[in-house]
């Protein structure tokens, strides 16, 4: 254990001495403190008195609604932890398998050393809502327990509610994740039985909390939710917590004690179950390391594609093949537009079709608000071009940096360097316009009374995503370097700012037309118009730029 | 000594490896070979205690790895292929780290000061292990195996990536080890290495071994008599037999499993 303790303080010891050896993350560690002490330090030390005392007892209808927050707050602390049970319980890396794991450390103890860092960090969580609140935040903790007897003790069981949950939930992590993440044939039952029984619990919970917003006297229907044998037993580590935070400031002294023995004795519970499972963490924090980490790098290159290739190896991608597509037979520089038509659905189709989910949901809204004159038409509009731009923006960061890694496959192509950009650019566009159009028919849909707004949204929603994927090939030949985490951070900025610029236009002229009450429509056509030609020279920009990238460089 | 007794290790429903058995003696050197997704690192992460094998099981000093794992790892050394290092720690941090796993403080320093001029290191063993080639690194899990007393050395490919001087260096130290009792397994692609190097060879082949002797008793099996160990691998792995030959002794024929 003490070897275990030694590395950590000699990591976090030398990971500040490195951070001070280096100018660029001198420069990140300075601009960082500074940033604390302009923002943040600023909100934390000009607290001012004003108001404070005006209120001597805090109301007691307070209490249940009180009560309700308490609740909410520990669940989503408790099912963040839960979900966490997904993958094998503290962090590691490649290190540790190669070389901790073959040493005679016992893994009792590397088990016990991860879930004590893990615990810490579950408590940061709090403490950043401090450092961000500042002392305001400490003033409404004053302001809740004013007027209760024994404040100091109520704070302390409330804190402690908190401290003790956070224990439960990580111990809680720790035991199932070493039952489910075997494995061995029970090891994966036991997995669906208890995603089954989470996703159960869930569902039950929203349609119970959609019934309690819909009914008429919503508190009294929440209130009774929480208190329901639901909450008690198969939440009962929220309710305890709950019952320990509040039950004194209620009146519910044996509740609060009660609440405490519950989580205090379920804990140690948990704690013991994971102890006797350590023996299976090496193995499944061994297999999971390699994937993680390359996946760490990948998402730090925002190399989508190299995440999803890692699926594949994994075995989570198959190979789809969309009929639509394979009966497409594409000839010369076509070809190019095939193969990204097909790269593309392998790799974003699910993103996609998450995304089209969110904005069929936000397109039906109008119709559950029975909005008569479609006034959130204004507001939906602009989420959806946001989403539209969100995803080709996405598509086009991974797509291009497949790209430039395969550039030793597609130059050698007999095509001129243009042509092969501007087709990479339209391959790249596929699914985007795709979603433009999608977008575009749930708008017209969606608010069928204004459907001057559908139209305009149909007709420039795939051009606007084409425009977006085609600078950010200029902007990614021009910071081709994706392994230097400075171009990666410029490249970033750059990159959406360049959309915005390609998106600006259009935007700029929308709100115009609708200023002067010109059909949005007509300002649709001119989008249209502009984003074929900023994709036109986009392609004309990049043919010499890529021409002259070179990888090896 | 190492006791692999009809190892089998499952990712999901891929076999990795499939009933493999072997020992490594004390003061012997074992050559793993087999081609690429053999099996061989996956059988060395199972004896490291790294994996836990689906079924079968491994013994080290006659300790069985999942039931006295600490007793089993005590004179016990893994190198990785590609190792992972701490890189947040400097090079002398890293070797006392190690030092501290294996409860050997007492010889430290002593230890640490001979290994790091051996391998080249003392230049760099207060810089982070961040910074180093890729070599480098090589050499420092390559001394982190003989920062304790060790007698069981499981080496992945340990010579990738390693200058002709630190190669020497490091077979020269492994002969040493081998003659003062060690029992030595050793994963390797370069098969002139191994012809020379190792006392056995055993070949895997999709998880299986497929072959187990002297390189003396392959060649007879092979009837390849003169030829390389290149040719004799080379030949074998064409077969890819379901059978697997225990060649104990190059003088007697091999006797078929099934």
């Amino acid at each position: 254990m003490n070897a275990l303790w030694w590395l950590t303080g000699r990591v976090l010891v030398n990971s500040v001495r490195r951070a001070l050896q280096s100018p660029t993350r001198l420069i990140g560690v300075l601009f960082l403190v500074a940033w604390w002490f302009s923002i943040v330090g600023a909100n934390f030390f000009r607290y001012e008195r004003r108001g404070a005392g005006a209120i001597e007892a805090l109301p007691s209808e307070v209490y249940p609604i009180l009560r309700l927050v308490v609740i909410g707050g520990f669940l989503v602390v408790l099912v963040l932890r839960l979900l966490m049970s997904f993958r094998p319980p503290g962090n590691y890396q490649g290190a540790d398998a190669d070389v901790l794991f073959s040493t005679p450390v016992n893994p009792k103890a590397v088990l016990l050393h991860r879930f004590v860092i893990d615990y810490v960090f579950t408590l940061l969580f709090p403490l950043i809502v401090l450092l961000f609140g500042g002392r305001q935040t400490w003033r409404g903790f004053e302001f809740l327990a004013r007027g209760v007897e024994n404040p100091a003790l109520v704070g302390r069981m409330a804190l402690g509610a908190f401290l003790l949950l956070s224990l439960f939930g990580v111990a809680a992590s720790y035991a199932i994740g070493l039952a489910i993440n075997r494995d061995t044939p029970g090891g994966r039952r036991a997995r669906r039985w208890f995603a089954i029984l989470l996703g159960a619990a869930g569902a039950y919970l929203l349609g119970a909390a959609a019934g309690a917003v819909r009914s008429e006297d919503s508190l009294a229907a929440f209130l009774a939710l929480a208190d329901s044998w639901f909450a008690r037993v198969l939440l009962f580590p929220v309710t305890a917590a709950a019952d320990m935070a509040l039950g004194l400031a209620e009146g519910r002294a044996a509740d609060a004690w009660l609440g405490l023995g519950v989580l205090v004795g379920g804990s140690a519970a948990l704690i013991w179950a994971a102890r006797r499972q350590a023996a299976w963490l090496y193995d499944m924090a061994a297999r999971q390391i390699g994937g993680v980490q390359a996946r760490r790098e990948a998402q730090q290159r925002g190399d989508m594609f190299s995440i999803y290739g890692l699926y594949a190896r994994q075995g989570k991608l198959k190979p789809r093949r969309p009929p639509f597509i394979y009966g497409w037979r594409a000839k010369g520089a076509w070809a190019i537009v095939w193969r990204e038509a097909v790269l593309q659905t392998r790799a974003f189709g699910a993103m996609m079709l998450m995304m089209l989910v969110v904005l069929a949901f936000l397109s039906a809204l109008p119709f559950i608000a029975e909005d008569e004159r479609n006034a959130g038409a204004v507001f939906f509009l602009p989420v959806h071009l946001l989403m539209v731009f969100s995803f080709a923006l996405a598509v086009a960061q991974g797509g291009f940096l497949e790209t430039l890694r395969r550039t030793d496959v597609q130059k050698p192509l007999p095509f001129s360097m243009s042509t092969l950009c501007l087709m990479d650019i339209l391959g790249k566009s596929l699914l985007p316009a795709v979603m433009g159009v999608a977008s575009g028919l749930m708008l017209l849909v969606g608010m069928w009374r204004t459907p001057d707004y559908g139209l305009a949204a149909l007709l420039s929603f795939p051009a606007l995503a084409c425009a977006v994927v085609a600078v950010q090939l200029i902007v990614i030949l021009n910071f081709p370097h994706v392994d230097d985490p400075t171009q990666r951070g410029f490249r970033g900025m750059v990159q959406f700012l360049a959309g915005a610029i390609a998106v600006g236009p259009s935007v700029v002229v929308a709100i115009i037309f609708a200023l002067l009450d010109i059909p949005l429509t007509f300002a649709a056509v001119l989008s249209l118009l502009f984003s074929a030609g900023v994709v036109g020279v986009s392609a004309a920009v990049c043919g010499p730029l890529y021409a002259r990238f070179n990888p090896a460089d | 000594m190492v006791e692999v007794i009809s190892l089998v290790k499952e990712y999901g429903t891929f076999r990795a490896t499939d009933g493999v058995s072997f020992t490594v003696s004390p003061g012997e050197i074992v050559g793993l070979l087999g081609p690429n997704g053999a099996g061989k690192t996956t059988v060395l992460r199972c004896i490291a205690g790294i994996l836990r094998p689906t079924s079968g099981s491994v013994r080290i000093n006659g300790y069985d790895i999942l039931s006295h794992q600490a007793e089993a790892k005590a004179r016990m050394a893994y190198v990785p292929e590609v190792p992972a290092l701490y890189e947040l720690l400097t090079v002398r941090e890293h070797l006392r780290f190690v030092a501290m796993c294996y409860d050997r403080l007492d010889l430290f320093e002593q230890t640490a000061n001979e290994l790091l001029a051996k391998y080249d290191l003392v230049e760099k063993q207060d810089a982070f292990v961040a910074t180093l080639s890729k070599g480098m690194k090589q050499k420092l899990a390559i001394a982190c195996a003989f920062i304790h007393d060790a007698n069981v050395l499981l080496l992945d490919e340990p010579l990738i990536g390693i200058d002709p001087r630190g190669a020497h260096e490091f077979k020269q130290e492994l002969l040493k080890a081998r003659d003062g009792g060690c029992a030595i397994l050793i994963s390797t692609h370069l098969l002139d290495t191994a012809e020379r190097f190792c006392d056995r060879v055993v070949i895997l082949a999709r998880g299986k071994n497929i072959a187990e002797g002297t390189v003396q008793s392959l060649r007879q099996h092979a009837n390849l008599e003169g030829a390389s160990l290149e040719d004799v691998f080379l030949r074998l792995t064409e077969e890819q037999a379901e059978v697997r030959f225990d060649l104990g002794d190059p003088e007697e024929p091999p006797v078929a499993k099934g």
